[in-house]
């Protein structure tokens, strides 16, 4: 029974390792972007900050549907998804701008954060490979 | 006059053709619509607030938009809205408008510049105000949002924010004209009548955001004339017509007249989903004795349950000072019928002046159907003290006044 319990208790560990891995949303960003700190990613995500350090800042969000979406605005908003797009829907009708550019999923996201300067964007940390600029980890 | 027309004209072409000829080199085109089906229905046989009686409208809180954004890059962008709405120089038909037509420059993060046509600043809500998805009440209460007859101006508008430690203090800053100002009178005398107004607007607003609370304070200076070159009463004398009797004749030379308005406005989250928002306004009527010259405002507690948010609101708009008492005085006059017609010329005197006394409970809920759309209802009970230009008071009688107006409304609200 004993011999039992250690592989049992290691099994969850990994479990709790891989699920902590996998709900873990990063903000990642151009080569070229330096690290950002928590309000300066809400800040640029709420349409407040268009331009760092002289350069434009590209938000790039993924669609409604994916639930990265929904860990990142939890995570870095403090936002559901019905205050974000209320928050965003004032804005646009205020005449203050748009909301941040939809991307079908991550992988899209990626290559466009890769591509563009000023982009930046969030992934899983899973998702996160050599190359590319992690801006904030939370 | 005509100046002025030209020069509004021509700042909305240049906004618009500024936007059209940066739209080839658009990094961005998105575009978003809006719009909100109401319906209102009270128990009364005469008008209130232009179109609600007991026989129903869907005039009143109906609208439709289409709002077009183009960025050109970080610092350029454009933005084009329409609406069709009932029209504003007439009861019985519906008309499609630019609402909006700017060009934005945002060259820092601290600085916003839009030029072309704007929404005036005047109320917390007022650049929302035709979406209705976007606020909780079946409409915001006229008593507030009906001090200035225009919301839109034609000009530049300049926004400077600061960061704070949580939140953010911006200072808005315009000047713009409104070329063509519908005003509408209703006299029980005449019906409806439809004054054209050009006015020019500027003014500054103050905004503090934090995190879970809105403060704003505006000051807005108006000068208006006359489009058809006509003039309005610089005085209001009383001719005696016989022992105790006489009539007010206006001196009809005053060529503009100016307002001055100071808007206060919060809105504040409490604990526990609770919210508060309330607007107070004092409108200073210059030059001329007959205009608007009102203290007014609101007061709303909402709380937000899941996916319904049920609000109380009350409401009052006044009417102070000098064209009150002139109001009253030539209300109240007796003729003494020195010719044919002069208790109708003064009846339509006294109904041409912007007089309000009016209190306003509503008792509503909003329901978020999807994030994109929101149901609302409304009971709203009006008491019209000594009277209201917001009634149209049926013709061959006295003036509506110490008298209840029920409303029921329900809109459906969207964007997408």
């Amino acid at each position: 029974m004993r011999l039992l319990k250690i592989p049992i208790a290691a099994l969850l560990v990994l479990c709790a390792c891989s699920t902590w891995a996998a709900d873990h949303v990063v903000i990642i960003g151009h080569a070229s972007m330096r690290k950002l700190d928590l309000v300066t990613v809400q800040r640029i995500y709420t349409g407040k900050v268009v331009e760092l350090d002289g350069n434009p800042v590209i938000p790039l969000n993924t669609q409604p549907n994916q639930s990265i979406r929904q860990r990142f605005l939890n995570d870095y908003l403090q936002q559901d998804e019905e205050k974000f797009v209320a928050y965003w829907t004032v804005r646009r009708y205020v005449g203050k701008g748009t909301p941040p550019r939809e991307l079908s999923d991550t992988a899209a996201l990626i290559a466009y954060v890769q591509k563009t300067p000023g982009a930046i964007g969030y992934v899983d940390d899973s998702e996160v490979s050599p190359g590319i600029n992690v801006l904030l980890r939370k | 006059m005509t100046g002025t027309t030209t020069t509004t004209r021509r700042l909305v072409l240049a906004s618009v053709l500024t936007g059209a000829c940066l739209g080839a080199g658009a990094q961005e085109f998105s575009y978003s619509g809006f719009g909100t089906v109401g319906a209102a229905v009270s128990d009364k046989t005469y008008h209130y607030q232009r179109f609600i009686s007991d026989n129903g409208t869907v005039k009143r809180d109906s609208v439709l938009g289409v709002q077009f954004d183009a960025k050109f890059s970080a610092q350029w962008s454009a933005t084009l809205q329409g609406k069709v709405t009932p029209e504003v120089d007439g009861d019985n038909k519906w008309a499609a408008s630019a609402a909006w037509a700017f060009v934005s420059w945002r060259p820092r993060n601290e600085w916003l510049v839009r030029a072309g046509k704007v929404r005036l600043p005047l109320y917390l809500f007022s650049e929302n105000l035709d979406v209705g998805q976007s606020y909780e009440f079946a409409r915001m209460p006229t008593e507030m949002y009906s001090i200035a007859p225009t919301t839109d101006i034609a000009g530049l508008y300049v926004t400077r924010n600061w960061a704070l430690d949580s939140g953010e203090l911006s200072l808005d800053v315009y000047s713009g004209r409104a070329p063509k100002v519908v005003q509408r009178t209703y006299s029980r005398d005449g019906g409806a009548r439809y004054l054209s107004v050009n006015t020019r607007v500027t003014g500054g607003v103050l905004t503090m955001r934090a995190e879970d609370s809105t403060w704003r304070m505006g000051l807005h200076h108006a000068e208006s004339a006359f489009n058809s070159g006509a003039r309005a009463a610089s005085a209001l004398p009383y001719t005696q017509t016989g022992a105790g009797t006489g009539l007010y004749v206006p001196v009809l030379d005053a060529e503009k007249f100016s307002n001055d308005i100071v808007t206060l406005g919060f809105d504040v989250n409490l604990p526990n989903a609770w919210r508060v928002i309330g607007e107070f306004e004092r409108n200073f009527q210059h030059d001329i004795p007959l205009g608007a010259n009102t203290v007014g405002g609101y007061l709303s507690v909402l709380r937000k349950l899941d996916k319904v948010t049920p609000y109380v609101t009350v409401a009052k708009l006044k009417t102070v000072g000098e064209p009150a008492r002139r109001w009253r005085d030539v209300s109240q006059v007796n003729t003494g019928n020195p010719y044919p017609g002069a208790d109708a010329d003064q009846r339509m005197l006294a109904d041409s002046i912007p007089f309000y006394d009016q209190y306003s409970l509503s008792l509503g809920a909003s329901y978020a159907l999807t994030p994109q759309s929101k149901l609302k209802g409304e009971w709203m009970h009006t008491w019209i003290g000594k009277g209201s230009v917001m009634v149209d008071s049926p013709a061959g009688g006295a003036a509506v006044a110490d008298e209840g107006v029920n409303v029921l409304s329900i809109s459906y609200n969207f964007v997408f």
